[in-house]
């Protein structure tokens, strides 16, 4: 070929060389599940309908007798992808898409059937993805119609694969709404759970909403009867500092003690004692400040006192600071 | 480029007829170099992306699925009367088209009818490709790029929309270009018992398919009176005596030829006239569309889709005349086969023509689309070769210019027919949620023959989560390549 002839090629053929390699592009995207063109991932109307697709909305018109009618759905994040049949308004609900939950409830869905009637299996791996993703809506129904709150949920987190309870995966996750939504329908033991969690995990957010909520339904029920109704025991709430001290978490020491905690009481022994044990020093301050006393009424174990315990268990730096409080 | 002279070339004397009257045909061998394979090549990938478009478009509402539900509630036979007898009223226009449809349905696609139909798109696409590039015989690089543009014209041009888009019923306008294509073939080889046969068993198909399939059989009878190779005079004399008693069955459907007057879309005279010039127009400058001239005032507002189809189609047209007029001058008396088959183009196109009056989409001239496509790659090849041979650089610059320019132009023509699939997919969408009753015509028929079809296909039908993509792709895009969707946005 003479240099015209390349030249030819080069400029003349450009965009039809283009425009064939756009087509085997476009093949090979399609071929790889990737197609750029038509923007499709997964082919079925459970995605459309978690795309918020609009016209696969439509499908369900009011009134129609499919609306709870379980399809054919499936999700890697969900049970790895194994095929699972669910209600419409549960795919739109762990996508927290509550437009189209909306009008799926508007076209008659009642997710007291749609829900109910899911496979545990199903609805625990749900209930973990939505938590996960922070769908509120989500979690209440699946909580409200299907699963116990005090359903053993196996989740992986960065620290590893572990079981908690709802209230404790949304806490680990801290959205302040789902552990708002988790709370209300929990029940005393699944709130002193999450308590524990909380402190024990230093999500001092989800400690203080938990809090705040004891709090205002203790006014809410001196009003109604005209004496203080503690939904939370002072043990529990005296167990949560002693955790707290035993983890340093000197945040919610602080929080505790503001919500009316006896830093001198505890079961089997007070906080001063946990603080000792690990050599929180930082802890060990902030309860002397509030009200910790460094001899408490209830000794630490064997009878010794904090000062004692420290000595036993050589923690220099808490004999240091018991001894700069005049503690014997 | 290939003198007129030399193996395509047939000498209507005495002499050639006495040495053989195909005494010129190629060789077999002569398709078979590099470069032809390169052609097949690079089809192959434009037809495969093409068909792989067209398989993931929804099947159309409008104008399938009412088909469907009839179907279900006429039998067969009640079909076959209504196509052929069907007293006193007289026989369909298209008699096969609908029984050849429900005779699909019926025995293959019921329950995968997306298979089945698109299956069958995908089909004639794959063939009528393979066709069309086997009419374009190359011998160098720039006449590779002359077929790939040639290829470029058959899907860019507006006409051929109609093909892929498969609307009624479900999409026959693809299989009379198919066949169309293949007469042609047929007609460029050596004569046969055999192929003469073909040549009138797809001719007669295509005019009971549909009656622009009519133009199938004038591809054959006026190749065969130009004395192409393939084609012989007394399969033509028989094949036009075939069309002429069709004509004469069909006719009988008009009681009177004021009947005909009366379909037309344009009842004043001047009207039925410009409706009858249109499809013409279309073909070749790509104006009107939908019997509207839209391309050329929006090329004069700057709008880049209209300065392509029009720069596009009216280059391509004019070099089309002057390659037949420069190769006319030459010839003396010996016609090349590709002046031949240029000498079809215009019979195809006032064929087309006749349809004008009757409906007014882009795709009612198809049929003269494929000869406008090949044909334009025998003018394309003459421009390349002038272009490489051109004594001064300024020559060589301009026509290298003209080429880069057509080049590019119906590039981006036929990416836009993707871009159209992929609005045509959004709005079908929109049709099966919003228009079943309207376009599907679902009401018209009981529940218990609506729903278990509707159950079935509409899910297929949505299962992609598609967006409008003229949000989706930039804007400047957008611009480029509406130029498919008149009447809606071409306004």
């Amino acid at each position: 070929m003479n240099r015209r002839t390349v030249i030819f090629l080069g400029v003349a053929g450009a965009t039809p060389i283009a425009i064939i390699l756009l087509a085997v592009a476009l093949l090979v995207s399609a071929a790889i599940g990737r197609d750029f063109v038509w923007r499709q991932t997964e082919f079925d109307l459970g995605t459309a309908i978690a795309n918020g697709n609009p016209l696969a909305i439509k499908l369900f018109a009011p009134g129609s007798a499919n609306i709870d009618t379980p399809i054919p759905y499936s999700h890697p994040r969900i049970l790895a992808s194994k095929p699972m049949q669910l209600p419409p308004i549960a795919i739109a609900l762990v996508h927290d898409r509550t437009d189209v939950v909306r009008q799926f409830l508007d076209a008659g869905s009642d997710p007291a059937t749609a829900l109910g009637n899911l496979p545990l299996e199903t609805a625990s791996a749900l209930l973990a993805y939505a938590i996960e993703r922070q769908a509120v809506l989500a979690a209440t129904y699946l909580v409200k119609h299907r699963l116990d709150p005090h359903r053993v949920l196996t989740v992986d987190l960065r620290t590893g694969r572990t079981e908690l309870i709802p209230l404790e995966m949304a806490i680990y996750y801290g959205d302040v709404r789902t552990v708002e939504a988790l709370l209300d329908v929990a029940d005393a033991p699944i709130i002193e759970r999450g308590l524990m969690y909380a402190v024990r995990t230093e999500h001092n957010g989800a400690l203080n909403l938990i809090l705040d909520r004891r709090a205002r339904q203790g006014t809410a029920g001196d009003s109604s009867s005209g004496e203080s109704q503690d939904v939370m025991s002072r043990d529990v709430l005296a167990s949560a500092a002693a955790l707290a001290a035993s983890v340093d978490n000197v945040s919610a020491i602080i929080r505790l003690v503001k919500h009316g905690v006896d830093l001198n009481a505890g079961s089997p022994f007070p906080p001063i004692c946990r603080a000792v044990e690990g050599e929180h020093t930082r802890s060990l301050r902030v309860i002397l400040e509030n009200g910790g006393q460094a001899n408490p009424p209830t000794p630490c174990v064997d009878g010794l006192s904090p000062l004692g315990l420290a000595v036993r268990l050589r923690r220099d730096l808490a004999i240091l600071a018991l001894r700069a409080v005049g503690a014997q | 480029m290939k003198s007129d002279a030399t193996s395509h070339d047939m000498t209507m004397n005495g002499a050639a007829e006495a040495q053989g009257r195909h005494a010129g045909i190629p060789e077999p061998s002569r398709y078979g170099n590099n470069h032809q394979l390169a052609l097949y090549l690079a089809a192959l990938v434009i037809f495969v992306a093409l068909s792989y478009a067209v398989y993931v478009t929804p099947l159309n509402l409008n104008d399938f699925l009412m088909h469907l539900f009839l179907f279900e509630t006429r039998s067969l036979y009640r079909t076959f009367e209504r196509a052929f007898i069907d007293h006193p009223h007289g026989p369909e226009w298209r008699p096969l088209q609908l029984l050849s449809a429900q005779i699909i349905y019926q025995y293959l696609a019921q329950g995968y009818e997306h298979l089945v139909f698109k299956g069958m798109l995908v089909v004639s696409l794959c063939v009528t490709g393979g066709l069309f590039v086997r009419l374009l015989k190359v011998e160098s690089w720039p006449d590779v790029l002359a077929g790939v543009i040639a290829i470029f014209v058959l899907v860019g041009h507006q006409s051929f929309t109609g093909a892929v888009e498969a609307v009624y019923p479900y999409g026959v306008e693809i299989i009379l270009v198919a066949c169309e294509l293949a007469v042609l073939n047929i007609l460029l080889r050596k004569s046969s018992i055999a192929s003469e046969l073909v040549a009138l068993a797809l001719s007669v198909f295509a005019i009971f398919l549909n009656e622009k399939g009519g133009l199938v059989g004038v591809t054959y009878i006026v190749g065969s009176v130009l004395r192409l190779p393939g084609g012989t005079l007394r399969s033509a004399a028989f094949l036009f005596a075939i069309y002429v008693l069709v004509v004469l069955y069909r006719i009988s459907w008009f009681k009177t030829v004021f009947d005909i007057t009366e379909r037309s879309v344009a009842h004043d005279p001047a009207g039925a006239l410009f409706n009858t010039v249109a499809p013409i127009l279309n073909i070749l400058i790509s104006d009107p569309r939908y019997v509207v001239f839209r391309a050329i005032p929006q090329a004069f507002m700057a709008r880049p889709w209209a300065i392509i189809y029009l720069a596009s189609s009216l280059l391509l047209s004019a070099l089309i005349v002057a390659w037949a007029w420069s190769n006319l001058r030459q010839a003396k008396g010996t016609y090349s086969d590709e002046l031949k088959v240029a000498a079809i183009l215009p019979f195809l196109l006032l064929g087309s023509a006749m349809f004008g009056p009757f409906s007014q989409k882009d795709y009612i001239a198809i049929m003269a689309l494929t000869g406008y496509a090949v044909v334009s790659f025998y003018a394309l090849k003459w421009l390349f070769s002038h272009t490489l041979q051109a004594p001064r650089l300024a020559t060589y610059a301009l026509l290298l210019s003209l080429g880069v320019g057509l080049a590019f132009c119906w590039s981006v023509r036929a990416a836009g027919l993707v871009f159209h699939l992929r609005n045509a997919s959004f709005s079908y969408q929109e049709e099966w949620v919003f228009e079943l009753d309207r376009l599907g015509k679902a009401r018209e028929f009981p529940a218990s023959v609506t729903q278990p079809i509707i159950a079935r296909l509409q899910p297929e039908a949505l299962w992609r989560p598609l967006n409008d993509p003229n949000l989706i792709f930039p804007l400047p895009i957008v611009r480029l390549m509406q130029g498919r969707g008149c009447p809606e946005v071409c306004n």
